[in-house]
């Protein structure tokens, strides 16, 4: 048991040290002066500070190092002599509290980003602190403390480069934003996740705020972490006074907080900026008056099975379970990911990272088994890139233990590894990569001898590598144990073996499972059915988490069923919500006159992907709209295709109606534009999005350019509602509502020529002329663009122009339009098209445009 | 300081894409706005040109005015009225002023696919676009910030003419002086960034607020 353990468990509560850069500036440090020189310069000066700081009652101090790495030394020119002034750190600060406190070597930030946000590699950060904590540990130091760090990659390296190179325990802090995240984005479940699998012996949060500020970071570190936590505040948040920084917590309030802190679960207080030793004296008194009602440190603990993100963390438990790991990032059998990966090109990778995510898997497998690459650098690329684009955690999978170390290197939080077998090969070689950056690592339940055919062989299996893992220090926990899918195809009797696997292993060895799900299905026509079939059982033997396809539907009914068959959503509101569209929709259906069948009423057999389609749910069609005459299959087929956007479906549906002799008016005013006022209605009532509504009117535009030729046969001239010139004004180049407009009016029939953004007022007018407009239609973002607005109007008015405008944009209002004389405000795209109509003449929300046909 | 960014490192991911496309239905989202969605993502790397340009400049506090201080001969200061300046910029030593930006071409692509009636493609492209150049202001600030950590202090809120009672009128000085036209960002005569994917801020450096030494 290492010291910092000790009396931790003697005194349940330890107070450490205060600032030393404010009280070093105090001595007559100079502003932008070297702290670490000072080790150096003036040890005395160091060493009175720490020695306050004992007597105060500090049972822990740390060395004046915090810029003691490399970088921050060169900065001074001091960069030749980082072991003399870490060392020699040490060793003032044990001169000055001798025995009575412990002595914790303190490592800051490098200042400098990891790659690629940065230009610090991996090897290069941990090769800088690791010389910092060679020096310490020389020195005869008790720990290292890591401190202020607000980059979860930073903070990794430097607890692995004191892990690789020292026995000296590690307290790893964090300092939080008043969101409760670090400025990189880093949540403290994230933090927890990642810091415990690196096995530090203390994590917690220190600097940017104050105990008021951080007692909630505080509160969630004590519930999420099995370690003791610490928390550092500052003195207050800082106030600038007469052009000095000051902070405003005095040390009766400081200690005050610091009690609360002790009472919430905080094994370690202490102070950060602005504190001084009165802050720690007060402190430490206030924690003696607490420290016999704190509980004693547990003696075990068991740590939660948890990976991370540089963002967030996802924990395998009951509650949060079955995990889906997203298994499309795997070249194997896909000839452009292979070529992509090959040649370096990550961009499908990364759609295929979000698709993923976004049909919610928790976690996302990366493979880059491309044949003939060296797997390494594509790894390498293959993270980078992945993490760039999506926020989940990832799992490595890799035979090549260079290439998973490769990807750890680059890892932002804590991965999962594919993975380790029972093999004595791959337990030497993966096994150290997990201790070494806190990984968790799938166990494939297989020996030398190959795949067990029985639940009992992948038990022995899975038991060698439960104790060996145990043995080097990674707690089952850690493990998640593959009791391997056989393909049914070829050894279907053997299916059941897997799931009495996972029951066995789950109970003899207490671990977590994981299963490559889609292997059973392998060679098989419908796979999905037999791979979901099988999923559900599995979960019914008490499968953890899935190695699955999230893009395919039956994977979440699989999932969702489970959870509540399960106990694990007891109030069945997943459940409910999951199935809210499969009921819709068979109501739908049968209201539409179709056979009310299940697999009629089953989305999943139509849609390839678990979201609802737009048509389900509160976006069931109004088919009242449509006219008595129109209230057959057709004219519904049709209205529903505008409703739901279906692009490729109205075409075929256009052409019918045209052969069956449905007139080309008709079938626009009876069946398009109806459906086209119901999105808008639906739009306007907030049951449709706008990419719903752009859906919409692309397939609304796709039937209409197939009705053009036809009605222009029908009439020479205008076949439109009315023709409307539209343009963003001079100075502004906000485009996109102004294009939602046009896309709308098109859709209702009027003719729009768009001039496009920042139009000069001349240029709109004489487009007006020339297209014999019948409005004019002004967009503007801004209030410094508005005016031009005006200038149109005064110009038509000058002019005598026979024209209307109207106007739009996110500044403007009706009493703004009235201002300037324009006719009239639309507030909206929809509300622009019920003003055009209103405009050229016909009632808002009429189905039958005036001058269409005349 | 300007640099070009990878345009793969500030995309938005497709939750955020689809929350600026004002995803109002609770119950998923459609197979073509996904997949909308996803296009945009992935076409919109090959239209986006990020760019971050950035100066920090000592800021005063003179007879109700904030002056950013010129650092040579050549710089002319700015000069900005207290009562429309966000307060927390009086509180700094210095300021970063930044100008970022994607370039035009996505903008244009956007355009483009509405006039090709690929609409929600147009609609996706824009709100990528949106998310990236958050994206890459975010990705500015933290450098920025680490900057100003190794000098001692924070990097506090950013912030800009338009914003509140900052008049828009300060932002063509305030672009030209973070070096917007190295980037090849210009201000229109109604006061807009050009090209329109584009943001100018201002950064207050603030004294040791937090992530300084303890």
């Amino acid at each position: 048991m290492t010291r910092l353990l000790e009396w931790l468990t003697d005194r349940r509560v330890l107070v450490l040290d205060g600032a030393m850069g404010t009280m070093l500036q105090a001595q007559g440090l100079p502003p932008g002066g070297s702290p670490e020189r000072w080790v150096l310069e003036a040890p005395d000066r160091i060493e009175a500070i720490h020695r306050a700081y004992q007597e105060a009652g500090a049972d822990l101090v740390e060395t004046n190092t915090f810029g003691g790495s490399r970088p921050k030394l060169a900065e001074y020119g001091l960069e030749g002599r980082v072991r003399d002034i870490n060392a020699r750190a040490v060793e003032l600060a044990r001169r000055a509290v001798g025995v009575r406190a412990l002595v914790a070597g303190s490592i800051g930030p490098t200042g400098l980003f990891l790659e690629p946000l940065g230009p610090l590699s991996f090897d290069l950060a941990v090769e800088i602190f690791a010389e910092q904590a060679r020096a310490f540990e020389e020195a005869g130091a008790d720990a290292v403390i890591i401190e202020t760090m607000a980059d979860l990659a930073e903070i990794r390296a430097a607890v692995i480069a004191v892990n690789s190179t020292t026995s000296l325990p590690v307290i790893a802090q964090m300092t939080f934003d008043p969101g409760g995240r670090t400025f990189a984005g880093t949540d403290p479940a994230a933090a927890v996740a990642t810091l415990e699998g690196l096995g530090v012996a203390v994590l917690g949060a220190n600097c940017s705020l104050g105990p008021k500020e951080l007692f909630p970071v505080a509160q969630q570190l004590v519930r999420l972490a099995k370690v003791p936590v610490s928390i550092l505040p500052n003195a207050g948040l800082p106030v600038l006074e007469d052009g000095i920084t000051r902070f405003p917590e005095r040390p009766d309030s400081f200690a005050d907080w610091g009690r609360r802190l002790a009472e919430a679960g905080v094994r370690l207080v202490g102070g950060c900026c602005g504190t001084t030793p009165d802050h720690i004296r007060a402190l430490r008194a206030a924690v003696e008056a607490v420290r016999d009602r704190v509980q004693p440190l547990p003696t075990k603990t068991t740590p939660a099975s948890a990976v991370a993100s540089r963002i967030r963390a996802v924990e395998f438990s009951d509650a949060a379970g079955p995990i889906i790991i997203g298994e499309r990032i795997n070249p194997t059998s896909r000839k452009k990911l292979a070529a992509d990966i090959r040649e370096g090109r990550f961009a499908l990778v990364r759609a295929e990272a979000r698709s993923q995510l976004a049909a919610g898997a928790h976690l996302l497998d990366v493979n880059v088994g491309v044949p003939a690459i060296d797997e390494a650098p594509a790894m390498r690329a293959a993270v980078t890139a992945v993490q760039q684009a999506v926020d989940a955690p990832l799992c490595l999978d890799s035979p090549d233990p260079l290439a998973l170390e490769a990807g750890l290197k680059v890892y932002v939080g804590r991965p999962l590894l594919n993975s380790v077998t029972a093999e004595e090969e791959r337990l030497a070689r993966v096994l150290p990569l997990v201790k070494k950056y806190g990984a968790m690592v799938i166990a494939l339940a297989l020996d030398d001898s190959g795949i067990p055919m029985t639940a009992e062989g992948r038990l022995a299996a899975a038991r060698k590598i439960v104790e060996r893992a145990e043995a080097m220090g990674i707690p089952r926990q850690y493990l998640l144990v593959d009791c391997l899918v056989l393909t049914a195809g070829a050894q279907a009797r053997e299916a059941m073996e897997t799931p009495r696997a996972i029951r066995l292993v789950k109970e003899e060895l207490g671990v977590r499972t994981v299963l490559g799900i889609s292997n059973i299905s392998f060679g098989l026509p419908a796979r999905e059915l037999l791979t979901s079939s099988y999923l559900t059982v599995n979960l019914a033997y008490g499968l953890d988490a899935a190695i699955a396809n999230p893009l395919e539907p039956r994977v979440w009914e699989s999932v969702r069923s489970a959870r509540l068959l399960l106990g694990r959503d007891p109030d069945a509101g997943e459940y409910l919500a999951f199935a809210r569209p499969w009921a819709e929709a068979r109501a739908t259906q049968a209201a539409a006159g179709a056979p009310a069948s299940a697999t009629a009423a089953a989305p999943a057999a139509a849609a390839p992907r678990a979201g609802p389609r737009p048509l389900q749910g509160a976006a069931a069609p109004e088919f009242a709209r449509l006219g008595p005459l129109e209230q057959n299959p057709l004219a519904r087929s049709l209205f529903q295709a505008v409703l739901e956007g279906n692009r490729e479906g109205i075409l075929p549906l256009t052409e019918q109606a045209l052969e069956q002799g449905v007139g080309p008016m008709d079938i626009l005013n009876g069946m398009l534009i109806p459906a086209i006022e119901d999105v808008g209605d639906k739009f306007g009532a907030g049951i449709f999005f706008l990419p719903q509504l752009m859906l919409s009117a692309e397939a609304m535009k796709r039937a209409f350019h197939r009705l053009k030729p036809e009605l222009e046969k029908l009439k020479d001239g205008r076949a439109e509602r009315g023709r409307v010139v539209l343009a963003t004004v001079e100075g502004d180049i906000h485009d996109i509502g102004k294009n939602i407009v046009a896309v709308l009016l098109e859709n209702h029939g009027f003719r729009v020529m768009d001039l496009g953004k920042s139009v000069p007022a001349d240029r709109i007018l004489q487009a007006a002329r020339s297209e014999e407009a019948d409005l004019i239609g002004l967009s503007a973002l801004m209030t410094t663009t508005m005016p031009r607005m005006r200038d149109v109007v005064q110009k038509v008015s000058q002019q005598g122009l026979p024209v209307q405008v109207m106007i739009g944009g996110a500044v403007t209002t009706e009493s703004y339009a009235r201002q300037i004389g324009a006719h009239g405000y639309g507030k909206d795209a929809r509300a622009a098209v019920d003003l055009a109509k209103r405009l050229t003449g016909e009632p808002a929300g009429s189905s039958a445009p005036a001058d269409a046909a005349s | 300081m300007l640099l070009t960014v990878d345009a793969a490192g500030v995309l938005p991911s497709a939750a955020a894409v689809l929350r600026l496309l004002d995803r109002r239905q609770a119950g998923g989202v459609a197979d073509e706005v996904l997949q909308a969605v996803e296009a945009a993502l992935h076409r919109a790397p090959e239209q986006m040109t990020p760019r971050v340009v950035w100066t920090t400049r000592p800021l005063a506090v003179q007879q109700g005015h904030l002056v950013v201080l010129g650092r040579s001969r050549g710089e002319s200061p700015l000069r900005w009225s207290r009562d429309g300046v966000p307060s927390h910029l009086a509180a700094a030593g210095q300021v970063s002023l930044a100008v970022v930006t994607l370039g035009p071409e996505l903008e244009d692509e956007s355009t483009a696919a509405f006039r090709r009636g690929e609409y929600l493609l147009g609609l996706a492209l824009d709100a990528v676009g949106t998310g990236a150049v958050h994206r890459l202001m975010a990705w500015t600030r933290a450098r920025v910030r680490a900057e100003a950590r190794a000098a001692g202090f924070d990097a506090g809120v950013p912030a800009g003419p338009g914003y509140d009672r900052w008049p828009l009128d300060d932002l063509p000085a305030v672009a030209a002086a973070a070096g917007g036209p190295l980037a090849g960002v210009t201000v229109t005569s109604g006061l807009m960034l050009d090209p329109g994917k584009s943001l100018c801020r201002v950064i207050p450096w603030l004294m040791e607020k937090r992530g300084g030494r303890p």
